[in-house]
């Protein structure tokens, strides 16, 4: 039995949590009138089957040591980062910008965030200012002025106010 | 009908609708341009204006301009970032997506918009050849027959993306599950809503969609810090990809048809009429191997169709009033208040003003085209722009467009949980495009299920075009599969 | 980063931050100017875009801001689902004394109310009535070919078919069936009127029942299609030869319970598509929103839109007129209230509960 890898083992889990997805849907909708159940059951039970025939051959190809065919793929496998860190380091900006929002609306955290990750990657102090104003200036426009949405309260603000 | 036919054009030709068209045509393109920020958003802001309008030509010319050309604008960020810039245009993300990684963008885009105008042409007039037979034949499709036709878009797709045919249906499988969240409008049920108010609309494409594709898309070049393109070449260009599309003339021709005829089915033909002609595509074309990576085929006809079925799915808008989807209810209102009625009449006495639509498809795509013609090359040099300029830009554009679903903060939430489930399909070789094609058309393949269930009991199994369809079905999943079993024990 | 930097770019940033609404440096209105001045209402619609109460609710957003002094501006946000449940229990959870939010309602909505159930979170007497626009009472049709089945108990069902089983008309359909012996079965679930007019086309149902008096106009000139009944207290003189209900019923008429059921479910018809503020809004508000909403009715322009889209037939009604609706509507006594589930239960209908 060759080394069987993380990747491989995650792979697995993947396909063993879409299955457990399915059987948990179907579990909830067997309370439900047939009108609301019957296609969460129908295409649940197809998918169950699905999935356990995806499972063995998941745990097989682990087993064995096998990557992917190649027949035809239409679509392109991820890329790997360049270093372990790679991968982390994107969710922690997508991470806090997505918290900057919450703490202090769009119109502050966009030009922020577009700023701070041009300067941190060593962007010129041009090119990120400008972006930073085009893209607030971008938002303010379409939704400030022409939309008049209404923007949620930033949690510094009512935290503040 | 030759007088309606000319009435029609000249009320089009007017300063002032030819002016409102060109006004539609760039909103539209901006919009289309711009994942996210859809078709609803925009018409929002005009229907106001659009309702105080005292002729109905340059309404018409506004309206139908701004929604014809959202497809061709998408094809920007579908083969730019792989972000669907519009529903209709998921199949091009395939090949489009892959040219630009090999520096051939700018081929990419001409080919599509190219393939756009042809398609946008050849709409109308199949449009107008079945003008006569059209009211029967959607008479004579039925609430079983949308159920095995949904059934078909998304089994086909599910097959055709990704060398695990598995993966795909159970892709599309989870798409359809998660358009069931919410509560169900006929038995007043909250299904997986937990209780919260926010999910009792279900979960909104547009948040799928960015964050299935927009973001994974984001990690990866962030992840590499490297450009879109992997070569620094430009590789072959713009001229490359015009050629392309009359070298394979036949086939922007046969998937031009694909895209009218699959385009007149109310209410799903916009979703999948690409598709139908991506996989018809692959399934007939000799030489199939590159498709995927980069073969230009599988941008001509998944475009040459997309803009074709604008054309069909007007038939059942104007005949019947039945609106494909929220950007035409809301055009299908704006009609009303000037004066325009969808029904019989649009054939009869109110046939100039499906004339003007007609015109209004044709003219507003070439001007279309022409723009994003003129924009391709330059845009396309984005592909070589420093990571570091891209990512916090298509975030950015990500998250307004994600905001724009409800205004609600808790959609960022959502994103980000469609973020990290398009990041691990990807890393575990699980094709997305059936997942997001699921939650289009999920609700629709639901109800009809219900409806001929409901309606004709199990009866419904048994009628003659359920069966044709039901053989067509299982032919395009087997055909697929068995293929791929040839290859594999070929190689 | 050193700190220079660092305090550079906290600076640079702060600065589109001070355009941002949130911090609130735009300044305060003139005590003199009109309230409604400079702001802007926003009207939750109980249905998707493109249907009756949307197209209601764009008139609405159209005309209604033009009467009110200030001119505010508008915005519409649709809320579907559940027949409107979602909306009506966003709009009470939400709504707040400041008037910037107004709510398109129909029928349906005080409907569900009176059905009950537990996720009913609101409670449409306690809104503040604006106003309320009604098309007149639905038009039930009915395919000639099923016409001959409609008494015959031995033949196919006759289908009925409705979006979301709960509209009022179907009480005729239902008291039909029960008292007059009517061959009937229901279907619902089909998403809105246009996808419903197709199916009756189709064939696939046979009866349906409407507002909108466009449509019918245009099934009738199709042909195949005829008129059964209308919902009226008296015969409209455009549809001089077609019987109300109660006087299909005629001596069947039932007394008690079973009427007062009837009234229950059909009585919410009455006021159709209606405009409400919250409660908590303060009545000086109130009485602005309330003249606006009855001066559009002066108003040529909303006058000729409102025709286009509802034909004719249709009028406003003031918000007081309209409290007073709802509340007839909502009132129910526990016997009529248990007939109405029974009856439902009995023909296949949603009732409050979500027992199988």
């Amino acid at each position: 039995m060759k080394h069987i890898t993380w990747r491989a083992l995650e792979r697995t889990f993947f396909t063993f949590f879409v299955g457990l997805v399915l059987v948990s849907a179907m579990r909830v909708s067997w309370e439900w009138p047939v009108r609301a159940s019957i296609i969460v059951l129908v295409l649940g039970s197809c998918g169950v089957v699905l999935a356990l025939v995806q499972l063995i051959s998941d745990i097989r190809n682990a087993v064995e040591g096998n990557e992917k065919g190649q027949a035809l793929n239409l679509e392109l496998p991820a890329a790997e980062p360049l270093s372990r860190l790679g991968g982390v380091e994107i969710w922690a900006w997508i991470i806090g910008f997505l918290g900057l929002i919450q703490l202090t609306g769009f119109l502050y955290a966009i030009p922020f965030f577009t700023f701070s990750y041009i300067k941190f990657y060593s962007g010129g102090w041009l090119l990120s200012l400008a972006l930073a104003l085009f893209t607030w200036a971008f938002v303010f426009t379409l939704f400030d002025v022409l939309l008049h949405v209404p923007w949620p309260e930033p949690l510094l603000y009512s935290l503040f106010s | 009908m030759v007088e309606a036919a000319l009435d029609g054009l000249l009320g089009i030709l007017t300063l002032e609708s030819l002016g409102m068209m060109c006004v539609g045509v760039l909103i539209g393109s901006l919009v289309g341009f711009l994942p996210g920020i859809g078709g609803p958003t925009t018409l929002a802001i005009m229907l106001p204006f659009v309702m105080t309008a005292k002729d109905p030509m340059p309404v018409i010319a506004l309206l139908v301009g701004m929604d014809a050309v959202g497809n061709t604008a998408s094809s920007f960020p579908s083969i730019l970032i792989s972000v669907p810039g519009s529903a209709g245009s998921q199949a091009t993300i395939l090949d489009g997506f892959a040219m630009a990684k090999r520096g051939e963008a700018a081929r990419a885009l001409s080919a599509s918009f190219t393939a756009s105008l042809i398609g946008g042409l050849i709409g109308p007039i199949v449009l107008l050849l079945t003008l006569p037979v059209l009211r029967p034949l959607v008479l004579a499709f039925g609430s079983p027959e949308f159920f095995v036709l949904t059934l078909w878009g998304l089994a086909m797709v599910g097959v055709l993306s990704g060398n695990a045919p598995t993966k795909g249906l159970l892709a599309g499988i989870l798409g359809v599950l998660i358009a069931t969240v919410g509560l169900d409008m006929k038995s007043g049920i909250e299904r997986f809503a937990f209780g919260e108010p926010y999910l009792w609309e279900g979960i909104s494409l547009i948040l799928v969609a960015l964050g299935l594709f927009g973001v994974p898309e984001c990690i990866d070049l962030a992840t590499r810090k490297s450009s879109i393109a992997e070569r620094s070449d430009l590789g072959a260009g713009f001229s490359e990809g015009i050629k392309d599309v009359f070298r394979h003339w036949w086939l922007t021709l046969r998937s031009s048809a694909i895209g009218v005829w699959v385009g007149f089915l109310p209410g799903l033909g916009s979703s999948v009429a690409d598709w139908f002609a991506y996989a018809h595509a692959v399934q007939t074309e000799k030489n199939r191997m590159q498709f995927g990576r980069g073969d230009v085929r599988g941008v001509i006809a998944p475009e040459s169709a997309n803009n074709s079925k604008e054309a069909g799915s007007y038939i059942p808008t104007l005949a019947f009033g039945i609106p494909g989807g929220t950007s035409t209810a809301l055009i299908l209102t704006a009609f009303v208040a000037v004066g325009i009625n969808p029904g019989p009449e649009m054939l009869t006495t109110q046939l100039n003003f499906t004339f003007a639509v007609i015109w209004t498809l044709v003219i507003a795509n070439v001007i279309a085209v022409a723009i994003c013609m003129a924009f391709a090359k330059p845009i396309a040099k984005a592909c070589f722009l420093p990571f570091y300029t891209i990512v916090p830009l298509i975030l950015v554009f990500v998250v307004i467009g994600g905001f724009s679903a409800h205004f609600n903060n808790i959609d960022l939430f959502v994103l980000l949980v469609f973020a990290v489930l398009g990041f691990m399909m990807r890393r575990h070789g699980w094709p997305r495009a059936p997942l997001l094609l699921g939650v289009v058309l999920g609700t629709k393949m639901e109800l009809y299920l219900w409806l001929s269930y409901t309606r004709f009991g199990t009866d419904w199994l048994l009628r003659p075009t359920v069966l044709i369809l039901f053989i067509l079905v299982l032919a395009s999943v087997l055909f697929p599969i068995w293929q791929q079993l040839r290859v594999a024990k070929a190689g | 980063m050193r700190s220079r930097n660092l305090l550079m770019l906290l600076a640079i940033s702060l600065i589109p931050g001070l355009f941002s609404p949130n911090l609130g440096l735009s300044g305060d209105a003139d005590a003199d100017k009109p309230y409604y001045s400079g702001k802007t209402i926003k009207i939750l619609v109980s249905s998707s875009a493109g249907g009756g109460t949307d197209t209601t609710a764009r008139l609405v957003a159209q005309f209604l801001p033009k009467h009110i002094p200030g001119n505010p501006q508008t915005i519409i946000q649709n809320m579907p689902g559940g027949g409107g449940t979602i909306a009506n229990n966003y709009f009470t959870a939400n709504g707040k004394d400041d008037g910037l939010l107004i709510f398109q309602d129909s029928s349906s909505g005080p409907g569900n109310f009176t059905r009950g159930g537990k996720r009913i979170k609101y409670d449409p007497r306690k809104y503040q009535a604006i106003g309320s626009l009604t098309r007149g009472g639905s038009l039930m049709i009915i395919r000639k070919d099923a016409r001959p089945r409609l008494l015959d108990p031995k033949a196919k069902k006759v289908v009925v078919g409705d979006s979301d089983g709960i509209r009022t008309w179907l009480a005729m359909a239902v008291w039909g069936a029960e008292y007059l012996g009517w061959n009937l079965r229901f279907v619902y679930g089909y998403p809105g009127t246009r996808e419903l007019a197709l199916a009756l086309r189709q064939g696939e149902i046979d009866v349906w029942s409407t507002q909108n008096v466009k449509i019918v106009r245009e099934l009738l000139k199709e042909g195949g299609f005829e008129l059964l009944t209308q919902e009226e207290e008296e015969r409209r003189p455009s549809f001089a030869d077609v019987p109300t209900f109660e006087e299909l019923l005629g001596a069947k008429k039932p007394k008690g319970a079973s009427w007062e059921a009837f009234q229950a479910w059909t009585g919410p018809n009455n006021i159709d598509k209606f405009l409400v503020a919250p409660e908590p809004t303060p009545q000086k508000l109130v009485a602005i929103l309330r003249q606006a909403y009855m001066r559009m009715n002066a108003d040529p322009d909303f006058k000729s839109q409102a025709s286009n889209f509802f034909g004719e037939g249709w009028r406003l009604r003031s918000g007081e007129t309209t409290q007073k609706l709802i509340r007839e509507a909502t009132t129910i006594s526990a016997e009529a209230q248990d007939f109405l589930t029974m009856i439902r239960k009995k023909y296949g209908l949603p009732t409050g509960e979500q027992k199988k």
